[in-house]
Protein backbone atom coordinates (compact mmCIF):
# COMPACT_ATOMS: atom_id res chain seq x y z
CA UNK A 1 0.00 0.00 0.00
CA UNK A 2 2.73 2.58 1.28
CA UNK A 3 4.90 1.71 -1.89
CA UNK A 4 2.21 2.49 -4.04
CA UNK A 5 1.89 6.03 -2.59
CA UNK A 6 4.96 7.10 -3.01
CA UNK A 7 5.90 7.68 -6.43
CA UNK A 8 2.52 9.60 -7.03
CA UNK A 9 4.03 11.53 -3.98
CA UNK A 10 6.97 12.38 -6.34
CA UNK A 11 5.02 13.22 -9.45
CA UNK A 12 2.58 15.40 -7.53
CA UNK A 13 4.91 19.04 -7.92
CA UNK A 14 4.96 18.81 -11.69
CA UNK A 15 1.15 17.03 -12.35
CA UNK A 16 -0.07 19.30 -9.81
CA UNK A 17 2.24 22.47 -12.31
CA UNK A 18 0.60 20.93 -15.26
CA UNK A 19 -2.96 20.51 -14.28
CA UNK A 20 -2.90 23.98 -12.51
CA UNK A 21 -1.29 26.13 -15.18
CA UNK A 22 -1.33 24.35 -18.86
CA UNK A 23 -4.41 21.96 -18.59
CA UNK A 24 -7.22 24.29 -16.57
CA UNK A 25 -5.90 27.23 -18.84
CA UNK A 26 -5.95 25.11 -22.08
CA UNK A 27 -9.59 23.71 -21.83
CA UNK A 28 -11.07 27.24 -20.32
CA UNK A 29 -9.60 28.39 -23.32
CA UNK A 30 -12.26 26.42 -25.32
CA UNK A 31 -14.77 27.42 -22.85
CA UNK A 32 -13.88 31.30 -23.52
CA UNK A 33 -13.74 31.36 -26.95
CA UNK A 34 -17.37 30.68 -27.54
CA UNK A 35 -18.05 33.64 -25.29
CA UNK A 36 -17.35 37.63 -25.30
CA UNK A 37 -15.62 38.26 -22.18
CA UNK A 38 -13.70 40.96 -21.84
CA UNK A 39 -10.80 41.19 -19.73
CA UNK A 40 -11.96 44.42 -17.62
CA UNK A 41 -15.33 43.08 -16.34
CA UNK A 42 -14.83 39.67 -16.18
CA UNK A 43 -17.68 39.15 -17.15
CA UNK A 44 -19.45 37.76 -20.71
CA UNK A 45 -21.92 35.38 -22.24
CA UNK A 46 -22.54 32.34 -24.60
CA UNK A 47 -22.27 33.06 -27.92
CA UNK A 48 -21.76 30.19 -29.45
CA UNK A 49 -19.60 30.17 -32.79
CA UNK A 50 -20.37 33.59 -33.49
CA UNK A 51 -16.46 34.61 -32.55
CA UNK A 52 -15.12 32.40 -35.14
CA UNK A 53 -17.38 33.43 -37.64
CA UNK A 54 -16.77 37.12 -37.20
CA UNK A 55 -13.07 36.25 -37.33
CA UNK A 56 -13.46 35.52 -40.81
CA UNK A 57 -15.65 37.70 -41.76
CA UNK A 58 -14.50 39.38 -45.18
CA UNK A 59 -12.42 41.52 -45.00
CA UNK A 60 -11.52 39.43 -41.95
CA UNK A 61 -8.12 41.21 -40.60
CA UNK A 62 -7.21 37.35 -38.78
CA UNK A 63 -7.55 35.93 -41.86
CA UNK A 64 -4.81 38.03 -42.72
CA UNK A 65 -2.47 37.85 -40.23
CA UNK A 66 -3.26 33.90 -40.23
CA UNK A 67 -2.26 33.99 -43.97
CA UNK A 68 0.91 36.02 -43.52
CA UNK A 69 2.23 33.69 -40.77
CA UNK A 70 1.70 30.36 -43.14
CA UNK A 71 3.65 32.49 -45.95
CA UNK A 72 6.14 33.30 -43.44
CA UNK A 73 6.43 29.56 -42.18
CA UNK A 74 6.61 28.37 -45.89
CA UNK A 75 9.70 30.60 -46.34
CA UNK A 76 11.11 30.41 -42.76
CA UNK A 77 11.71 26.58 -43.01
CA UNK A 78 13.35 25.94 -46.28
CA UNK A 79 15.31 28.14 -45.06
CA UNK A 80 16.38 27.54 -41.65
CA UNK A 81 16.38 23.83 -43.31
CA UNK A 82 19.41 24.63 -45.62
CA UNK A 83 20.64 27.03 -42.96
CA UNK A 84 21.26 24.66 -40.30
CA UNK A 85 22.17 21.65 -42.60
CA UNK A 86 25.10 24.09 -44.39
CA UNK A 87 26.35 25.01 -41.17
CA UNK A 88 26.37 21.61 -39.85
CA UNK A 89 28.47 20.32 -42.84
CA UNK A 90 30.94 23.41 -42.05
CA UNK A 91 31.28 22.16 -38.44
CA UNK A 92 31.95 18.43 -39.10
CA UNK A 93 34.02 18.81 -42.34
CA UNK A 94 37.56 17.43 -42.15
CA UNK A 95 38.77 20.42 -43.88
CA UNK A 96 37.86 23.17 -41.39
CA UNK A 97 40.02 24.31 -38.71
CA UNK A 98 39.09 25.23 -34.94
CA UNK A 99 35.46 23.60 -36.23
CA UNK A 100 34.42 23.08 -31.72
CA UNK A 101 34.87 26.74 -31.59
CA UNK A 102 32.86 27.81 -35.04
CA UNK A 103 30.08 25.26 -33.85
CA UNK A 104 30.13 27.79 -30.43
CA UNK A 105 29.59 30.72 -31.98
CA UNK A 106 26.82 29.16 -34.68
CA UNK A 107 25.25 27.92 -31.70
CA UNK A 108 25.47 31.40 -29.65
CA UNK A 109 22.19 33.09 -31.27
CA UNK A 110 20.14 30.34 -29.70
CA UNK A 111 20.98 31.20 -26.44
CA UNK A 112 20.66 35.04 -26.38
CA UNK A 113 17.31 36.10 -25.39
CA UNK A 114 14.25 37.56 -27.68
CA UNK A 115 15.40 40.97 -26.09
CA UNK A 116 18.70 40.79 -26.95
CA UNK A 117 17.65 39.61 -30.83
CA UNK A 118 15.11 42.05 -31.27
CA UNK A 119 17.08 45.16 -30.29
CA UNK A 120 20.74 44.23 -32.02
CA UNK A 121 18.87 43.68 -35.02
CA UNK A 122 17.04 46.92 -34.42
CA UNK A 123 20.46 48.53 -33.93
CA UNK A 124 22.23 46.69 -36.48
CA UNK A 125 19.67 47.46 -39.27
CA UNK A 126 18.80 51.36 -38.11
CA UNK A 127 18.43 53.55 -40.81
CA UNK A 128 21.02 56.13 -39.77
CA UNK A 129 22.96 54.25 -37.55
CA UNK A 130 22.97 50.65 -38.41
CA UNK A 131 26.47 49.14 -39.61
CA UNK A 132 24.93 48.07 -42.91
CA UNK A 133 23.87 51.18 -43.74
CA UNK A 134 26.90 53.06 -42.76
CA UNK A 135 28.84 50.66 -44.70
CA UNK A 136 27.10 50.92 -47.57
CA UNK A 137 27.49 55.21 -47.12
CA UNK A 138 30.93 54.83 -47.22
CA UNK A 139 31.07 52.67 -50.64
CA UNK A 140 28.59 55.63 -51.77
CA UNK A 141 25.75 53.35 -52.17
CA UNK A 142 22.01 55.03 -50.72
CA UNK A 143 21.56 53.45 -47.29
CA UNK A 144 18.44 51.08 -47.52
CA UNK A 145 15.45 51.63 -45.33
CA UNK A 146 15.39 47.71 -43.75
CA UNK A 147 12.69 48.39 -40.99
CA UNK A 148 10.54 51.37 -42.62
CA UNK A 149 9.72 49.58 -46.30
CA UNK A 150 7.08 46.59 -45.23
CA UNK A 151 8.82 43.90 -47.71
CA UNK A 152 12.30 44.49 -46.68
CA UNK A 153 10.54 44.52 -43.01
CA UNK A 154 9.31 41.49 -43.50
CA UNK A 155 12.45 39.86 -45.42
CA UNK A 156 14.43 41.61 -41.99
CA UNK A 157 12.54 39.03 -39.63
CA UNK A 158 13.09 35.93 -42.14
CA UNK A 159 16.61 36.59 -41.88
CA UNK A 160 16.59 37.40 -37.58
CA UNK A 161 14.28 34.04 -37.46
CA UNK A 162 16.79 31.91 -39.43
CA UNK A 163 19.90 33.36 -37.47
CA UNK A 164 17.96 32.86 -34.39
CA UNK A 165 17.39 29.15 -34.54
CA UNK A 166 19.79 27.77 -37.47
CA UNK A 167 22.64 27.07 -34.70
CA UNK A 168 19.80 24.95 -33.03
CA UNK A 169 19.10 22.72 -35.41
CA UNK A 170 23.06 22.35 -36.78
CA UNK A 171 23.66 20.39 -33.13
CA UNK A 172 20.53 17.87 -34.43
CA UNK A 173 22.02 17.51 -38.29
CA UNK A 174 25.57 17.27 -36.64
CA UNK A 175 24.72 14.43 -34.21
CA UNK A 176 22.78 12.42 -36.95
CA UNK A 177 26.00 12.92 -39.56
CA UNK A 178 28.50 12.02 -36.83
CA UNK A 179 26.27 9.23 -36.29
CA UNK A 180 26.89 7.87 -40.29
CA UNK A 181 29.65 5.16 -39.73
CA UNK A 182 32.75 5.63 -41.80
CA UNK A 183 32.42 2.65 -44.11
CA UNK A 184 29.51 5.19 -46.11
CA UNK A 185 31.81 7.92 -46.58
CA UNK A 186 34.80 5.54 -47.65
CA UNK A 187 32.21 3.60 -49.73
CA UNK A 188 31.16 6.99 -50.70
CA UNK A 189 34.74 8.10 -52.12
CA UNK A 190 35.48 4.93 -53.99
CA UNK A 191 32.06 5.62 -55.86
CA UNK A 192 33.86 8.17 -58.12
CA UNK A 193 31.69 11.38 -58.46
CA UNK A 194 32.15 14.52 -56.80
CA UNK A 195 32.06 15.51 -53.65
CA UNK A 196 28.83 18.29 -54.23
CA UNK A 197 26.97 15.02 -55.78
CA UNK A 198 28.51 12.15 -53.34
CA UNK A 199 26.79 14.33 -50.22
CA UNK A 200 23.12 14.78 -51.72
CA UNK A 201 23.01 11.52 -53.49
CA UNK A 202 24.52 9.37 -50.53
CA UNK A 203 24.85 11.12 -47.34
CA UNK A 204 21.77 13.55 -47.55
CA UNK A 205 19.48 10.43 -47.71
CA UNK A 206 20.64 8.71 -44.38
CA UNK A 207 19.83 11.61 -42.67
CA UNK A 208 16.31 11.52 -43.86
CA UNK A 209 14.49 11.38 -39.80
CA UNK A 210 16.94 14.02 -38.62
CA UNK A 211 15.85 16.05 -41.79
CA UNK A 212 12.20 15.50 -41.10
CA UNK A 213 12.27 16.12 -37.75
CA UNK A 214 13.83 19.49 -38.17
CA UNK A 215 11.28 20.61 -40.75
CA UNK A 216 8.46 19.78 -38.33
CA UNK A 217 9.75 21.43 -35.61
CA UNK A 218 11.37 24.87 -37.08
CA UNK A 219 7.20 24.89 -38.65
CA UNK A 220 6.03 24.35 -35.23
CA UNK A 221 8.64 27.40 -33.73
CA UNK A 222 7.48 29.54 -37.14
CA UNK A 223 4.01 29.16 -36.49
CA UNK A 224 3.96 30.60 -32.94
CA UNK A 225 6.46 33.31 -33.54
CA UNK A 226 5.98 36.12 -31.32
CA UNK A 227 8.44 37.70 -28.44
CA UNK A 228 11.64 38.24 -31.09
CA UNK A 229 9.27 40.18 -33.25
CA UNK A 230 7.41 41.67 -30.89
CA UNK A 231 10.80 43.37 -29.88
CA UNK A 232 12.20 43.99 -33.34
CA UNK A 233 9.60 45.56 -35.02
CA UNK A 234 6.79 44.92 -32.96
CA UNK A 235 4.48 43.76 -35.50
CA UNK A 236 5.40 47.02 -37.82
CA UNK A 237 5.39 48.88 -39.90
CA UNK A 238 1.56 48.74 -40.21
CA UNK A 239 0.92 44.95 -39.34
CA UNK A 240 3.55 44.40 -41.86
CA UNK A 241 5.36 41.62 -39.49
CA UNK A 242 2.82 40.95 -37.16
CA UNK A 243 1.91 37.05 -36.85
CA UNK A 244 -0.73 35.00 -35.34
CA UNK A 245 0.37 35.09 -31.61
CA UNK A 246 1.01 38.54 -31.51
CA UNK A 247 -2.45 39.26 -32.59
CA UNK A 248 -3.78 37.22 -30.01
CA UNK A 249 -1.57 38.84 -27.10
CA UNK A 250 -2.73 41.87 -28.34
CA UNK A 251 -6.53 41.43 -28.88
CA UNK A 252 -6.30 40.13 -25.28
CA UNK A 253 -4.11 42.48 -23.34
CA UNK A 254 -4.48 45.48 -25.39
CA UNK A 255 -8.00 45.18 -26.65
CA UNK A 256 -9.54 43.46 -23.65
CA UNK A 257 -11.10 41.16 -26.07
CA UNK A 258 -10.86 38.16 -24.29
CA UNK A 259 -13.54 36.27 -26.01
CA UNK A 260 -11.90 36.84 -29.51
CA UNK A 261 -8.56 35.97 -28.42
CA UNK A 262 -9.44 32.60 -26.97
CA UNK A 263 -10.72 31.42 -30.13
CA UNK A 264 -7.73 33.12 -32.10
CA UNK A 265 -6.08 31.01 -29.46
CA UNK A 266 -8.02 27.99 -30.45
CA UNK A 267 -7.16 28.07 -34.09
CA UNK A 268 -3.19 28.09 -33.58
CA UNK A 269 -3.71 25.74 -31.07
CA UNK A 270 -5.34 22.99 -33.21
CA UNK A 271 -2.89 23.74 -36.16
CA UNK A 272 -0.15 23.67 -34.02
CA UNK A 273 -1.50 19.99 -32.34
CA UNK A 274 -1.84 18.59 -35.71
CA UNK A 275 1.95 19.32 -36.33
CA UNK A 276 2.80 18.59 -32.80
CA UNK A 277 1.15 14.79 -33.45
CA UNK A 278 2.78 14.67 -36.59
CA UNK A 279 6.56 15.41 -34.63
CA UNK A 280 5.61 12.42 -32.07
CA UNK A 281 4.85 10.34 -34.73
CA UNK A 282 8.36 10.82 -36.61
CA UNK A 283 10.28 11.00 -32.92
CA UNK A 284 8.61 7.18 -32.26
CA UNK A 285 9.76 6.39 -36.15
CA UNK A 286 13.07 7.28 -35.28
CA UNK A 287 13.01 5.44 -32.11
CA UNK B 1 49.19 18.80 -57.13
CA UNK B 2 49.81 19.33 -53.19
CA UNK B 3 50.17 22.57 -53.44
CA UNK B 4 46.78 23.96 -55.22
CA UNK B 5 45.05 21.17 -52.55
CA UNK B 6 46.67 23.66 -49.92
CA UNK B 7 45.46 26.55 -51.49
CA UNK B 8 42.23 25.35 -51.62
CA UNK B 9 42.21 24.63 -48.40
CA UNK B 10 43.06 27.72 -46.66
CA UNK B 11 40.44 30.13 -48.93
CA UNK B 12 37.79 27.75 -47.81
CA UNK B 13 38.81 28.11 -44.46
CA UNK B 14 39.16 32.10 -44.95
CA UNK B 15 35.44 32.28 -46.51
CA UNK B 16 34.01 30.09 -43.47
CA UNK B 17 35.69 32.22 -41.01
CA UNK B 18 34.38 35.32 -43.33
CA UNK B 19 31.12 34.05 -42.76
CA UNK B 20 31.01 33.10 -39.22
CA UNK B 21 32.48 36.69 -38.39
CA UNK B 22 29.72 38.12 -40.31
CA UNK B 23 26.93 36.18 -38.52
CA UNK B 24 27.99 37.43 -34.95
CA UNK B 25 28.40 40.91 -36.24
CA UNK B 26 24.91 41.94 -35.38
CA UNK B 27 25.74 41.57 -31.54
CA UNK B 28 29.50 42.42 -31.97
CA UNK B 29 28.39 45.78 -33.38
CA UNK B 30 25.78 46.17 -30.34
CA UNK B 31 28.38 45.68 -27.96
CA UNK B 32 30.96 48.37 -29.73
CA UNK B 33 28.18 50.46 -29.83
CA UNK B 34 27.52 50.33 -26.20
CA UNK B 35 31.38 51.90 -25.90
CA UNK B 36 30.19 54.95 -27.76
CA UNK B 37 28.96 58.29 -26.79
CA UNK B 38 25.45 59.06 -27.42
CA UNK B 39 26.57 61.85 -29.64
CA UNK B 40 29.18 59.84 -31.54
CA UNK B 41 26.31 57.01 -32.56
CA UNK B 42 24.58 59.48 -34.36
CA UNK B 43 26.95 61.80 -36.00
CA UNK B 44 26.96 62.88 -39.41
CA UNK B 45 28.24 61.91 -41.55
CA UNK B 46 28.79 58.29 -39.74
CA UNK B 47 32.10 57.10 -38.58
CA UNK B 48 32.69 53.80 -37.50
CA UNK B 49 35.38 54.52 -35.22
CA UNK B 50 35.34 57.28 -32.44
CA UNK B 51 36.28 57.31 -28.89
CA UNK B 52 35.31 54.85 -26.38
CA UNK B 53 34.01 55.54 -23.44
CA UNK B 54 32.03 54.29 -20.41
CA UNK B 55 29.61 56.63 -20.10
CA UNK B 56 27.00 54.60 -20.82
CA UNK B 57 27.73 52.07 -18.07
CA UNK B 58 27.87 54.74 -15.60
CA UNK B 59 24.86 56.06 -16.72
CA UNK B 60 22.43 52.56 -16.43
CA UNK B 61 23.89 51.90 -13.25
CA UNK B 62 23.17 55.66 -11.26
CA UNK B 63 20.04 56.52 -13.52
CA UNK B 64 18.21 53.63 -14.44
CA UNK B 65 17.09 51.06 -11.94
CA UNK B 66 19.31 48.56 -13.94
CA UNK B 67 20.91 47.17 -9.89
CA UNK B 68 16.74 45.98 -9.08
CA UNK B 69 16.38 44.44 -12.44
CA UNK B 70 19.32 42.73 -12.70
CA UNK B 71 18.45 41.23 -8.66
CA UNK B 72 14.79 40.49 -9.69
CA UNK B 73 16.22 38.47 -12.87
CA UNK B 74 19.18 36.77 -10.57
CA UNK B 75 16.06 35.66 -8.05
CA UNK B 76 13.70 34.59 -10.00
CA UNK B 77 16.18 32.41 -12.45
CA UNK B 78 18.05 31.03 -9.13
CA UNK B 79 15.07 30.02 -7.36
CA UNK B 80 13.48 28.73 -10.43
CA UNK B 81 15.99 26.64 -11.24
CA UNK B 82 16.37 25.04 -7.77
CA UNK B 83 12.30 24.43 -7.79
CA UNK B 84 13.23 22.73 -11.85
CA UNK B 85 16.31 20.89 -10.49
CA UNK B 86 14.07 19.34 -7.62
CA UNK B 87 11.11 18.80 -9.46
CA UNK B 88 12.44 17.02 -12.74
CA UNK B 89 14.65 14.72 -10.78
CA UNK B 90 11.76 13.70 -8.01
CA UNK B 91 9.15 12.91 -11.35
CA UNK B 92 12.15 11.55 -13.50
CA UNK B 93 13.09 9.30 -10.05
CA UNK B 94 9.61 7.91 -9.79
CA UNK B 95 8.74 7.32 -13.48
CA UNK B 96 12.48 5.72 -13.54
CA UNK B 97 12.51 3.61 -10.77
CA UNK B 98 8.84 2.97 -9.61
CA UNK B 99 6.50 0.79 -10.78
CA UNK B 100 2.77 1.69 -10.92
CA UNK B 101 0.00 1.24 -12.98
CA UNK B 102 -0.57 4.73 -14.28
CA UNK B 103 3.37 5.51 -15.21
CA UNK B 104 2.34 5.23 -19.09
CA UNK B 105 -0.28 7.25 -18.78
CA UNK B 106 1.69 9.69 -16.62
CA UNK B 107 4.19 9.62 -19.23
CA UNK B 108 2.39 10.64 -22.08
CA UNK B 109 0.35 12.98 -19.84
CA UNK B 110 4.23 14.78 -19.48
CA UNK B 111 4.72 14.49 -22.82
CA UNK B 112 1.45 16.43 -23.69
CA UNK B 113 2.27 19.29 -22.08
CA UNK B 114 5.24 20.21 -24.95
CA UNK B 115 2.12 20.59 -27.42
CA UNK B 116 0.42 23.12 -25.34
CA UNK B 117 2.90 26.15 -25.86
CA UNK B 118 2.88 29.24 -23.49
CA UNK B 119 1.59 31.91 -26.89
CA UNK B 120 -1.60 29.62 -27.14
CA UNK B 121 -2.99 29.77 -23.62
CA UNK B 122 -1.33 33.15 -22.45
CA UNK B 123 -5.13 34.53 -22.17
CA UNK B 124 -6.17 31.94 -19.65
CA UNK B 125 -2.88 31.57 -18.09
CA UNK B 126 -3.55 35.01 -16.91
CA UNK B 127 -7.14 34.52 -15.57
CA UNK B 128 -5.99 31.61 -13.87
CA UNK B 129 -2.88 33.72 -12.60
CA UNK B 130 -5.21 36.55 -11.37
CA UNK B 131 -7.81 34.32 -9.47
CA UNK B 132 -4.75 32.79 -7.30
CA UNK B 133 -3.12 36.31 -6.90
CA UNK B 134 -0.26 35.32 -8.65
CA UNK B 135 -0.41 38.49 -11.28
CA UNK B 136 2.46 40.66 -10.05
CA UNK B 137 4.67 38.65 -8.04
CA UNK B 138 7.54 36.99 -7.81
CA UNK B 139 6.12 33.56 -7.02
CA UNK B 140 4.11 34.18 -10.74
CA UNK B 141 7.43 34.07 -12.28
CA UNK B 142 8.91 31.36 -10.54
CA UNK B 143 6.59 28.38 -9.56
CA UNK B 144 4.59 27.76 -13.19
CA UNK B 145 7.22 27.53 -15.33
CA UNK B 146 9.30 24.95 -13.28
CA UNK B 147 7.81 21.88 -14.28
CA UNK B 148 8.48 20.85 -17.85
CA UNK B 149 8.76 17.70 -19.93
CA UNK B 150 12.31 18.26 -20.95
CA UNK B 151 13.46 18.03 -17.73
CA UNK B 152 11.68 15.33 -16.45
CA UNK B 153 12.33 13.43 -19.27
CA UNK B 154 15.88 13.96 -19.09
CA UNK B 155 16.04 13.07 -15.08
CA UNK B 156 14.55 9.59 -16.36
CA UNK B 157 16.48 8.65 -19.10
CA UNK B 158 19.31 9.53 -16.85
CA UNK B 159 18.35 7.52 -13.60
CA UNK B 160 17.59 4.82 -16.00
CA UNK B 161 20.61 4.25 -16.72
CA UNK B 162 23.26 6.00 -14.25
CA UNK B 163 21.40 4.29 -10.99
CA UNK B 164 21.34 1.30 -10.12
CA UNK B 165 18.54 -0.66 -8.78
CA UNK B 166 20.99 -2.76 -6.52
CA UNK B 167 22.07 0.31 -4.52
CA UNK B 168 17.88 1.29 -3.79
CA UNK B 169 17.39 -2.32 -2.73
CA UNK B 170 20.12 -2.77 -0.49
CA UNK B 171 19.05 0.54 0.90
CA UNK B 172 15.58 -0.63 1.68
CA UNK B 173 16.76 -3.83 2.94
CA UNK B 174 18.78 -1.14 5.73
CA UNK B 175 15.56 0.18 6.53
CA UNK B 176 16.44 3.62 4.89
CA UNK B 177 12.75 5.74 4.01
CA UNK B 178 12.23 6.48 0.30
CA UNK B 179 12.50 10.45 1.31
CA UNK B 180 15.85 9.37 2.91
CA UNK B 181 17.29 7.21 -0.45
CA UNK B 182 15.87 10.17 -2.60
CA UNK B 183 17.94 13.04 -0.32
CA UNK B 184 21.26 10.55 0.80
CA UNK B 185 21.40 8.38 -2.66
CA UNK B 186 19.64 9.77 -5.68
CA UNK B 187 20.33 13.06 -5.32
CA UNK B 188 23.84 12.89 -4.63
CA UNK B 189 24.37 10.29 -7.29
CA UNK B 190 22.69 12.76 -9.88
CA UNK B 191 25.63 15.66 -10.07
CA UNK B 192 25.75 15.48 -13.80
CA UNK B 193 22.11 15.52 -14.28
CA UNK B 194 21.64 18.69 -11.77
CA UNK B 195 24.79 20.33 -13.82
CA UNK B 196 22.86 19.99 -16.94
CA UNK B 197 19.51 20.83 -15.96
CA UNK B 198 20.54 23.88 -13.99
CA UNK B 199 22.70 25.53 -16.92
CA UNK B 200 19.39 24.62 -19.28
CA UNK B 201 17.06 26.14 -16.84
CA UNK B 202 18.92 28.84 -15.56
CA UNK B 203 19.17 29.81 -19.95
CA UNK B 204 15.75 29.82 -20.30
CA UNK B 205 14.35 31.70 -17.16
CA UNK B 206 17.14 34.45 -17.41
CA UNK B 207 15.99 34.85 -21.20
CA UNK B 208 12.55 34.83 -21.06
CA UNK B 209 10.44 37.27 -22.06
CA UNK B 210 7.44 35.73 -22.35
CA UNK B 211 6.12 35.00 -19.03
CA UNK B 212 7.17 38.06 -17.43
CA UNK B 213 5.24 39.78 -19.99
CA UNK B 214 2.26 38.44 -18.87
CA UNK B 215 2.94 38.01 -14.96
CA UNK B 216 4.47 41.43 -14.67
CA UNK B 217 2.75 44.88 -14.82
CA UNK B 218 4.83 47.31 -12.66
CA UNK B 219 8.43 47.87 -13.06
CA UNK B 220 8.93 46.94 -9.53
CA UNK B 221 9.24 43.38 -10.79
CA UNK B 222 10.52 43.93 -14.29
CA UNK B 223 13.22 41.01 -15.32
CA UNK B 224 15.96 42.68 -16.79
CA UNK B 225 14.81 41.27 -20.26
CA UNK B 226 11.48 42.40 -19.40
CA UNK B 227 13.00 46.17 -19.18
CA UNK B 228 14.88 45.77 -22.67
CA UNK B 229 12.31 45.00 -24.67
CA UNK B 230 10.04 47.96 -22.92
CA UNK B 231 12.56 50.54 -23.43
CA UNK B 232 13.51 49.29 -26.60
CA UNK B 233 9.60 49.92 -27.75
CA UNK B 234 9.67 53.71 -26.81
CA UNK B 235 9.16 56.21 -28.71
CA UNK B 236 12.15 57.59 -28.36
CA UNK B 237 14.88 55.13 -27.73
CA UNK B 238 17.62 56.00 -25.74
CA UNK B 239 19.86 53.93 -28.00
CA UNK B 240 23.47 54.37 -25.54
CA UNK B 241 21.89 53.27 -22.38
CA UNK B 242 19.85 50.56 -23.80
CA UNK B 243 23.00 49.02 -25.99
CA UNK B 244 24.80 48.96 -22.72
CA UNK B 245 22.06 47.33 -20.81
CA UNK B 246 21.72 44.74 -23.67
CA UNK B 247 25.34 43.71 -23.45
CA UNK B 248 25.35 43.42 -19.49
CA UNK B 249 21.82 41.20 -19.78
CA UNK B 250 23.93 38.47 -22.41
CA UNK B 251 26.90 37.95 -19.93
CA UNK B 252 25.48 35.32 -17.10
CA UNK B 253 24.35 33.08 -20.18
CA UNK B 254 27.47 33.59 -22.13
CA UNK B 255 29.21 32.84 -18.87
CA UNK B 256 27.41 29.90 -18.44
CA UNK B 257 27.98 28.88 -21.91
CA UNK B 258 31.66 29.36 -21.91
CA UNK B 259 32.19 26.97 -19.19
CA UNK B 260 29.65 24.57 -19.21
CA UNK B 261 29.21 23.86 -23.02
CA UNK B 262 28.80 20.22 -23.18
CA UNK B 263 25.52 20.60 -20.82
CA UNK B 264 23.91 22.35 -23.27
CA UNK B 265 24.76 19.84 -26.24
CA UNK B 266 22.66 16.87 -23.93
CA UNK B 267 19.59 18.98 -23.80
CA UNK B 268 19.52 19.53 -27.61
CA UNK B 269 20.12 15.95 -28.22
CA UNK B 270 17.30 14.56 -26.28
CA UNK B 271 15.27 15.76 -29.51
CA UNK B 272 12.72 17.91 -27.44
CA UNK B 273 11.81 21.60 -27.22
CA UNK B 274 11.27 23.25 -23.63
Amino acid sequence: MKRKVIPWLFLLPSLLIFVIFIVTPALSSFYYSFTDYDMLTLRGKFVSFSNFINLFRMPSDFGRVLIRTFFYTLLVVPLVFFMSLLLSVITTSDFIYGKSFLRALFYWPWLLSPSIIGISWKWFLDYDAGLINILLLKGGFNPISWLIDKRLAFLSVLLVTVWNVAGYFMVMFNAALTAIPNEVYEAAALDGANRWTRFWKIIFPLLKPTSVLVIVLSTIMAMRSFEVIYVFTAGGPGTSTTMVAQRIYHTAFMERRLGVASSMSVILFVILMILSLLQFRILEEKQ
Amino acid sequence: MKKRKRVLLVILNLIVYTFAIFYVLPIVWTVFSSFKEEADLFSWPPRLITKLTLINYRNIFSKTPLPLFMRNSFLISISATVLTVMISVMSGYALAKYRFGAKGFVSSFTLSMLMIPLQVIMVPIYLVLSKIGMINTLWGLIIPPSATPTGIFLAQRYLLSALPDEILESARIDGAGELRIFFRIVLPLSTPLIAALSVLSFTWRWNDFLWPLIVVGTPKLYTIQLALGMYAGEHIVQWGPLLAMTTISMLPVLVVFLLLQKYFVKGITTGAIK
